[in-house]
């Protein structure tokens, strides 16, 4: 399993196109990802569950993925979300 | 790819189509038609047939519509016969962007099964989410 950790820092969090994103992305791949914060455990490829995560500015979000593919899922979401994220 | 069509009454469908579009950064094929209770009947018949053919691409067309039993519905469900449609009433946002991820990947008949679970499954209680997160660390307040 690879695992990597951000703090969401865009004022809007993780808004529905963010999730939009971070669900296809995650559908490129086959590991099984999750996301997670203290509201919950969700599945990585699916925008509304992502959504329910509420991941308001300053949430820390762990990103994990279990597969053949896991350290390139994790990296694109990671890299993904930095970008949301702003310098 | 199973093509989308929205059909719903007034500004609805061009507005969800419109929402849709800038959460999914204009991915997706997916069209909509605006239909009014006072709009004729054969009429709209043929504007949803154009709408349909153009966006069969051979693999079949899901039309979403806002209402069971409401004119636009109604309409759809008229034609079931004559195209190569699945009709799926009560749309919503969930539906709609979880068809579009869906419509490269399913046929339309496993799409629809699909979202009409995906669709029921995303309604939620913003109070529910409380509870469990209260539960959860122990707070019952």
């Amino acid at each position: 399993m690879t695992k990597a950790v951000i703090t969401i820092r865009n004022p809007l969090g993780i808004h529905a196109r963010v999730a939009f994103q971070m669900a296809e992305t995650g559908r490129k791949f086959k590991s099984d990802i999750l996301v997670s914060n203290d509201m919950g455990k969700s599945d990585g490829k699916d925008i509304m569950a992502i959504l329910a995560l509420c991941a308001g500015p300053g949430t820390v979000l762990n990103v994990e993925a279990s597969g053949e593919d896991e350290e390139a899922a994790v990296e694109e979401i990671i890299k993904l979300l930095k970008s949301v994220n702003g310098p | 790819m199973v093509g989308i069509v929205i059909c719903a009454h007034g500004n609805l469908a061009h507005e969800l189509l419109h929402t849709l579009k800038f959460i999914t950064g204009g991915e997706g094929s997916v069209t909509a038609i605006a239909l009014d209770h006072n709009i004729d009947i054969a009429r709209a018949r043929e504007d949803v047939k154009e709408a349909v053919l153009a966006a069969d691409e051979g693999n079949k067309v899901l039309i979403a519509t806002d209402l069971y039993g409401g004119a636009p519905s109604n309409i759809c469900m008229s034609l079931q016969d004559e195209l190569p449609i699945e009709i799926i009433a009560g749309v919503n946002l969930p539906i709609l962007i979880k068809a579009v991820s869906l419509q490269t990947t399913c046929d339309l008949e496993t799409m629809a099964a699909k979202l009409k679970e995906y669709g029921r499954e995303n309604i939620h209680l913003a109070s529910d989410f409380l509870k469990r997160k209260n539960d959860e660390s122990g707070n019952n307040h």
